[in-house]
Parts: structure tokens; C-alpha cells; sequence
């Protein structure tokens, strides 16, 4: 086929001589000996009809036109029949004359070859064309309009038409105009074999005989009709493959395109929570699924019936996708609350959630806050020290202290249930393990680890104890006067091992499962093995002491921050260094891992984000101007703190979004923390510690305005408005 | 002769055939199972295998293909023959959107008329050949994003069967997905 395209247009060929011209032909297409029976006795003389009417007088015409007229009445009869010429019999050979089907019929507007404009407009002057053997659409002059003296065409045939049936008889007709000409070549070509490759030889033939700038028409005019509708053609599970990839976006204006794509876009599958989860707009499916269950309740108090739940994905991803859009625009104002706690101490852990914010300081409590109203809730009082390692989960929360215990606290009753003392120096971390599968059994069961949920303490005593962590019960837990359950970390029900071998204060542990990983002061990183109760790896190659370390689950990795100012990442497997990341000028006290980014910050006052597979930095934030105190970040967002500052960057791309510290009295900022509509901060105001939160999901978005399936409900595409009860009901939700 | 010399001939709708190596045949899955007890990898069976064996060596391995016309083959085959050498991960869970752009090559690749790309599509469907049908598929994907409705009705010729009233009840449901 090379050659053919070759030959076509170039200007030696397109005036070349017949011969010529067949010789390529026969050259440039193979065909197949066997399936066409047609004679080549019969092929020529169509070739001869066909070419012997150029330039004739009409009366030329007339007589070859009779010659071969009982031949040309096979023309376009869907029968087959059998017509006798000279020497050949035809008729056996001609195929039923198939009606246009729908899928494959390719309309051409006929201005498309006539004039220059080739847009698809008008009805009327479209040309439709059977493609049912995928044969180049070209437009067939098959359908061209048929001349309007067609009564006058039948009388001048009569002569040589005696015995062709009624309805043929135009078939035959002498030509009168080049028109009439067009038409009898038209119908000759339908004599040709659908299944053979005829037809592409005369195609081929006329193309050679076509001028350049005819061929840039049809070039046109094919390319048109070759556009298919992959979305509505192909069969669902590939198409549903093409609407996977596109964004929220083209997912919205697809569903504008036609009826039959807008119900492939909305009534097939959902496409909305794949989307949803692979931008980062949802941590997981269990939240994505917790917010649909919320926009359900609301749909049905709004509307009154149950919603598709198709729709509900999509107005949960409108939620958060106008959120984000808040944090990423720097005129946002977000709704401030701030509340004062913790005197002039410094916080040193802060959580919170969408109910409350827990925060610890150096001043020995943990206060707990309403996360919508500020409101002090609870005070955890206990510890005898400052408290410098605080986590929770559920109900339950566990900190630890300079006063070298541990405690287990009742968050719904603010009591304390259990007072660990093991270590003989501060506690300066904690971890919680819930059992999680670790592996499958010989048997094929799941194999669970933890047995019960651990608490992981490190601390300055160099020491890594592990508890069995009770959590907290509501049901025996209503008198505060109840002493906490002591444990002095002997042999008793609560403390599982003792794991030594750092020669270090301990700063840091991440765990997962049987693995707990410690940084620690003495520079190195131990890996444990909590099922075996042994160290697996001790990893080397810190120079300085280790501040952060970060177990990547997912990959197998751990990551770790020192005070060499070097971030390294280390196979699990093999206990080996992967990667040395290299950049920043001083110590990197903090790293945080999401499941698209890895970032660190440190006292250089910049922030990079890496790309882990290459050891590269990816970005580099600048801007703050003072050591990184605190940082904290998703796959969308980053928020960082320094003396005075507190700065928003787009994870993304790097770029700085905003300031979010709106007073010029801010001063030092301790932790921060965010979600996807909240940024929790604890700080220093004119000296006083103030626990700040940031609300980018005020007011809730409207995710029911201008509902589309609202005229399906003969609501006429009113929107549905907010009345002050939906309000609540989503504040109370949320 | 081993097994990574043996041709297949693939033959096309239109009875075009197509000489192959082994190799390159088997980036499609569904040819590759079916080869799975051709050639000579399974010493373990008995006489009856060999023979079979003699008879590949006389002759290649024909495959008709009935539905896949001789132009499409050639494009799918080229591409199987470019990255012959290139081993895909197997791992069949759903869609790795995850990003893999098209590569240069694939973008050329697959710069066709729509008939042919649409040609492609199901022959790689019908090839099981993954890799080419994820990047087909995003290459169509592709050709939406970015486009407004109209503009995409253009590109695919498809006309609007909406009323005045149904496209603007669309148009302003979706308006908030509107990147402005």
C-alpha cells in the first residue's frame, strides 16, 4: 500500500496515461485469485462502457449505451438475476443490493467535496454511505439525487428496455447530462463484488486521475467520515477504560455531549470515587464511603427519596474538589477560632479530629477542645511532668512524660485507667499498634499480629518497652474516683517486652504490624521484630543523631531524619541504605510520608519534597525565616511553622498558596495539624499559647444546587435551596 | 530450532498473512495461550509432542484471525514488533492509571484516522494485549480532556439529541467542575 500513496498526488502520476496507471494498480494491489469469479472478459467491458462516454457526442453515447443496456439492467435490483450478454453471464455474480445499515452508515455533507466549508450542518446535504465491509467511505455517488425528469429518462429508455421489469427502467436510460453520466458510472460501480477488491482498484484508479487540490478535498471530506464515536461504539468495558482516565472536568462535560453519553457517563458505573481517591481528594474508600452515607441522609431529608448513589459519589467529590479549592485560593477567609490554653508553655503534641482537637504541653496537662466551638472540654490532669508524647485512638488516649510514666486515659470520661511505669527515664515517644494480617498460615488462615493492641514507648533510658494497650470501656468507667490500674512493668499483665540495645535516648518510633522501627540519639535505627522479640537490623550510616524515623509500609522502606542534615531511605528487607537525600543545610528534625510524597523540613528554614525513587528533590520550599518547628501534609497540601510564620504550599507543584497567621502579634508556632477542611495550630500570642483552628469547610458547600435529575422530578430545575435545617443536619454530620 | 525462532503466521480477515517471530506474536496474551503447548517447552511430554514439533519446523504455525482485517494487524503487529523486547508488568489488577504517560513513540504510533484507531482498539481487546489497549484507551481519553461539549462532538462527529432545556439543566449541574 506504500506505493499507492506514493502515486497518489504526486504531480507526475495524477496526468499520467492509462497504461501506466494499470500497471501500477496491478502492482500496488495483490489480489486474491479465488474470490472473485467475475470474468475479465465482463471487468473490461465495463471499463469500456465507463471510459468510452468521455468526450463522445451524444450520439456515441446512445448507441454503446444500447449495446450494453441488458447488461446495465442488473444495475441496483437487490435480486439476483441472471442477464444475458455476449459471452459472459453476470447476473449470478451480482450481490443483493444491502440496505444502509445504521452503525456503519458514515454520513458525508456532500458540501464537504463540493465546496470548501466541511462542517457537519446541514441535513439535507448529507450524503449517506453504506461501510458495511469497512471499505473507504468515500462518498458514493449511489444515493446523488436522482434527476427530476425521471418519467421523460423512462420514455427515451422504452426502446431497449422491453423486458426490464417497472422500476429499472432509469437504470438504462440514456444520459443526457453529465449528471445522468455520473449516475450510470454510480450504478455500473455497484456491480463490482462487495467482497473483492474492485472496488478500491477503480477508487484507486479515479484518485490517480484526481488534481492535488480535489485530493486535499476528499482528504477532507474522508477524514470526516472516518471520526467514530469510540464512547458510544466500542463495547462498555472499554469505554469504561477511556472514562476512567479523565478528569472531573471532562467527566462533567462528556456527560453534555449526547443523551447516550451522558447515560454511559452517569447511570453506568461510578466513576466518581476511583477518581476521587486516585487525586487525593479522599484518603480511602472507608471515608469516601462515610461521606456518602452523610449526603445520603441529607438527600433523602431534602428530596424525599432515596438518591442514585452514582449521583451521591459525584456530590461527594464536589465537596471536597470546592474545599480544596478554598485552601488553594489565597483570598479564601477561612472561619477562625482561637482559644487559649496551656498558659506560656510550650504544646508539644497536637490531634484532632472532626469532633475535637487534643493538645499536651510541657506544663503536665492535656487539655481536650470542641473542634467547632473552642470550647474547653476536658483537662487530662495527672502527670507529674511535662507531658512530651501523646497519641489517641477512639476513646482512648496515652501520653508520656518527664516523669518517666505512661498513661492511659478515657477520653469520653477524661479519666485515667492505667499509670505504666517501666521506664527509668522521660518517655519521648509513643506508637499504638492495632493487629493488623501480617501474613497467611500454612493452613491459609490470616495470620494476625498484634494479638491485642500494643502501645510502644521509647525513651531517654534508651530503652523500647511494649504494652498490651487497654482500650478504653466505657461501660465500667463512670466513677472518676477510681484509681488507675498501676503497673511497675514487672512480670505482669501489661508489659509485653523490654527490647534494649540502643545506646541512646530514644526519639522516635513508627510501627506497623510485628515492625517497630526506633531512631535514636546514638545515630542508628533499629528495626524489631515484636513477634520474635529480637532487633532485625540495626541500620548505620547516620552520622549525627536521628530525630524522625518513618516506617513506608507500602513499599518496605523506612526513612530517616538526623541532625546530619541528611534524609536516608532504607530497605526493610535487607536492612540496606537505598538512597542518601541530600539538601538540606542542617538538621531535618521532621519527615512526613504520604502516598505520593515524601517531605522533610528542617533548621535551614526550607522544606523539600522528594522524589524518593530518583533521591531527588523534587521541590524546594523557601520562604520561611527561621528553623522549621513544625510541618504536616497530604497529596494535596502543606502547611509549615516557624517563629511568626505559618505558610500554605500546594504539594503538587511546590508553590506557596498563602499565609495563613493572620495577626502580627503570632509568634512562635508549636504543631500543626490539618484534614481536609481544617488546619489545627497551637502557637504563641503576645507570649500566651493559644490552640487556633482554621475552617475551610465554612459555609458547607451546596452540593444539590442545580441538580439536573431535578426536572426529572418535575421540579423544573429549580434548585433545591438550603433551609436552616439542612444546615444542622450537615454541621451535626460533618 | 528454538522456540524463540518460530514464525507464526497470523492470517487477517481479508486473508492477508502475516509472517512473525514467535516472540513478537506472543505480546498478545490470547496468542500466547494459545501457543502454550506448541513448540518445545514441554519436555515432559511424551512422542505425540515431538512430532507435533517436526511438523512447526516444516511449517509455521498459522492463526486465523477472523476479526481483524489485514490493515489493523500491520499496525498492531509493528507495535508488538517495537517493543518485543520489553517485558510488561502482568500484574492484571483493574487499571494502572497511575500516571504512565503515552510515550513519543506511542503518540506517533497511534496519530490514525479514528477508524484505525478504533480498529486498534478492539484488536487489542481482542489480542489481549493490555499495554497497547490501556495507551489506545488513553489516547482517546486524550482527545476529550480539555474539550468543550461541542468541541467534542466535532472531534467524534456525534450530534447533540439535547433540548435547549435539557443542555442547560446539564450545564448548570455541572458547573462547578469548571477549573476556572
Amino acid at each position: 500500500m506504500s506505493d499507492c500513496h506514493n502515486n497518489i498526488g504526486s504531480r507526475d502520476e495524477t496526468s499520467s496515461n492509462t497504461d501506466h496507471t494499470q500497471q501500477t494498480l496491478q502492482n500496488s494491489f495483490s489480489f486474491s485469485q479465488n474470490d472473485a469469479n467475475l470474468s475479465d472478459a465482463t471487468v473490461i467491458d465495463i471499463t469500456n462502457i465507463a471510459s468510452g462516454y468521455r468526450g463522445l457526442d451524444p450520439q456515441v453515447r446512445k448507441r454503446n449505451m444500447e449495446d450494453t443496456g441488458k447488461l446495465l439492467t442488473a444495475a441496483d435490483t437487490g435480486l439476483t438475476q441472471v442477464v444475458e450478454t455476449e459471452n459472459t453471464t453476470v447476473g449470478a455474480y451480482l450481490q443483493p443490493h444491502r440496505p444502509l445499515k445504521k452503525r456503519n452508515t458514515t454520513m458525508i455533507p456532500y458540501s464537504a467535496i463540493t465546496s470548501t466549508n466541511t462542517s457537519v450542518s446541514d441535513d439535507s446535504a448529507l450524503v449517506a454511505v453504506a461501510d458495511d465491509t469497512q471499505q473507504l467511505p468515500l462518498p458514493s455517488p449511489s444515493a446523488s439525487p436522482i434527476p427530476d425528469d425521471e418519467n421523460q429518462m423512462d420514455l427515451e429508455g422504452e426502446e431497449g428496455t422491453k423486458n426490464v421489469p417497472q422500476g429499472y427502467r432509469h437504470l438504462i436510460s440514456l444520459p443526457k447530462c453529465e449528471n445522468d453520466l455520473i449516475d450510470m458510472i454510480a450504478k455500473l460501480v455497484e456491480l463490482l463484488p462487495e467482497n473483492a477488491d474492485y472496488k478500491k482498484r477503480l477508487i484507486w484508479r479515479m484518485l490517480q486521475q484526481t488534481d492535488r487540490p480535489t485530493l486535499s478535498l476528499f482528504n477532507n471530506a474522508i477524514k470526516e467520515s472516518l471520526k467514530c464515536d469510540f464512547i458510544a461504539g466500542l463495547p462498555f468495558e472499554i469505554t469504561a477504560k477511556i472514562i476512567r482516565r479523565l478528569d472531573h472536568t471532562s467527566l462533567c462535560r462528556g456527560s453534555a455531549v449526547s443523551s447516550k453519553w451522558n447515560s454511559l457517563f452517569t447511570e453506568t458505573m461510578d466513576f466518581w470515587k476511583p477518581l476521587a481517591i486516585r487525586e487525593r481528594l479522599f484518603a480511602d474508600e472507608e471515608s469516601f464511603d462515610a461521606d456518602c452515607m452523610i449526603l445520603r441522609q441529607r438527600f433523602i431529608a431534602t428530596f424525599g427519596y432515596e438518591p442514585n448513589s452514582n449521583e451521591l459519589s459525584k456530590m461527594a467529590y464536589k465537596r471536597r474538589l470546592v474545599i480544596l479549592r478554598r485552601w488553594m485560593d489565597p483570598n479564601y477567609q477561612p472561619k477562625r477560632i482561637a482559644i487559649e490554653g496551656h498558659g506560656q508553655n510550650v504544646v508539644t503534641c497536637l490531634q484532632f479530629d472532626g469532633n475535637k482537637v487534643i493538645t499536651s504541653a510541657d506544663d503536665k496537662m492535656i487539655n481536650l477542645y470542641d473542634v467547632k466551638t473552642g470550647e474547653e472540654k476536658t483537662q487530662f490532669k495527672g502527670h507529674e511532668g511535662g507531658v512530651w508524647a501523646m497519641k489517641y485512638i477512639g476513646n482512648t488516649l496515652v501520653s508520656g512524660s518527664t516523669d518517666r510514666s505512661v498513661r492511659i486515659w478515657n477520653i469520653k470520661t477524661g479519666r485515667c485507667t492505667h499509670v505504666f511505669h517501666g521506664h527509668t527515664s522521660t518517655v519521648r515517644c509513643v506508637e499504638i499498634l492495632m493487629p493488623v494480617q501480617i501474613g497467611v498460615s500454612d493452613m491459609g488462615e490470616p495470620v494476625m499480629f498484634p494479638p491485642v493492641p500494643y502501645l510502644a514507648t521509647g525513651s531517654r533510658d534508651t530503652t523500647l518497652q511494649i504494652w498490651k494497650l487497654p482500650l478504653a470501656d466505657e461501660k465500667d468507667d463512670t466513677d472518676p474516683s477510681v484509681p488507675p490500674i498501676d503497673s511497675d512493668g514487672n512480670e505482669d499483665e501489661f508489659l509485653v517486652m523490654t527490647l534494649n540495645g540502643h545506646t541512646g535516648s530514644i526519639r522516635s518510633i513508627s510501627g506497623y504490624g510485628n515492625i517497630a522501627i526506633t531512631g535514636s540519639y546514638d545515630t542508628t535505627i533499629r528495626v524489631w521484630d515484636l513477634q520474635r522479640k529480637c532487633c532485625k537490623f540495626i541500620l548505620r550510616g547516620h552520622t549525627d543523631r536521628i530525630y524522625s524515623v518513618i516506617l513506608d509500609v507500602k513499599r518496605n522502606r523506612c526513612i530517616s531524619g538526623s541532625i546530619d542534615s541528611t534524609v536516608r531511605v532504607w530497605n526493610l528487607t535487607t536492612g540496606e541504605l537505598i538512597s542518601i537525600l541530600h539538601g538540606h543545610q542542617s538538621l531535618v528534625g521532621l519527615i512526613n510520608l504520604t502516598e505520593n510524597s515524601l517531605v522533610s523540613a528542617g533548621a535551614d528554614s526550607s522544606l523539600r519534597i522528594w522524589d524518593t525513587e530518583t533521591g531527588t528533590t523534587r521541590h524546594l520550599l523557601k520562604g520561611h525565616g527561621g528553623p522549621i518547628t513544625c510541618f504536616t501534609n497530604d497529596d494535596n497540601l502543606i502547611v509549615s511553622g516557624s517563629d511568626k510564620m505559618l505558610k500554605l504550599w500546594n504539594v503538587r507543584t511546590g508553590e506557596f498558596i498563602r499565609d495563613l497567621a493572620n495577626d502580627e502579634n503570632t509568634g512562635q508556632i508549636w504543631q500543626v495539624k490539618t484534614d481536609y477542611r481544617r488546619c489545627a495550630v497551637s502557637l504563641q500570642k503576645d507570649d500566651n499559647t493559644f490552640v487556633e483552628v482554621l475552617d475551610f469547610g465554612f459555609p458547607e458547600p451546596d452540593v444539590f444546587e442545580n441538580r439536573f435529575q431535578a426536572i426529572d422530578n418535575g421540579l423544573n430545575g429549580v434548585s433545591a435551596t438550603s433551609t436552616g435545617i439542612e444546615d444542622q443536619i450537615m454541621s451535626d454530620e460533618w | 530450532m528454538t522456540q524463540s525462532d518460530m514464525k507464526v503466521v497470523l492470517i487477517s480477515s481479508d486473508d492477508e498473512r502475516f509472517v512473525v517471530d514467535r516472540k513478537v506474536a506472543e505480546k498478545s496474551l490470547m496468542i500466547k495461550n494459545m501457543l502454550k503447548h506448541v513448540g518445545n517447552n514441554n519436555n515432559d511430554d511424551d512422542s505425540d509432542e515431538e512430532e507435533d514439533d517436526d511438523d512447526q519446523n516444516s511449517e509455521p504455525y498459522e492463526i486465523p484471525i477472523s476479526s481483524v482485517r489485514g490493515s489493523v494487524m500491520k499496525h498492531v503487529l509493528d507495535w508488538c514488533e517495537h517493543y518485543k523486547n520489553v517485558d510488561f508488568p502482568t500484574n492484571d489488577d483493574g487499571d494502572l492509571i497511575a500516571e504512565h504517560p503515552v510515550s513519543d513513540w506511542d503518540k506517533e504510533f497511534l496519530t490514525v484516522d479514528q477508524e484505525m484507531l478504533y480498529g486498534i482498539i478492539l484488536a487489542a481487546n481482542y489480542f489481549n494485549i493490555k499495554p497497547l489497549l490501556d495507551r489506545a484507551c488513553q489516547q482517546v481519553a486524550n482527545m476529550i480532556k480539555g474539550k468543550s461539549p461541542e468541541e467534542i462532538r466535532k472531534t467524534f462527529n456525534i450530534s447533540n439529541d439535547f433540548t435547549a432545556e435539557e443542555e442547560a439543566a446539564i450545564r448548570r449541574e455541572n458547573e462547578w467542575a469548571e477549573d476556572r
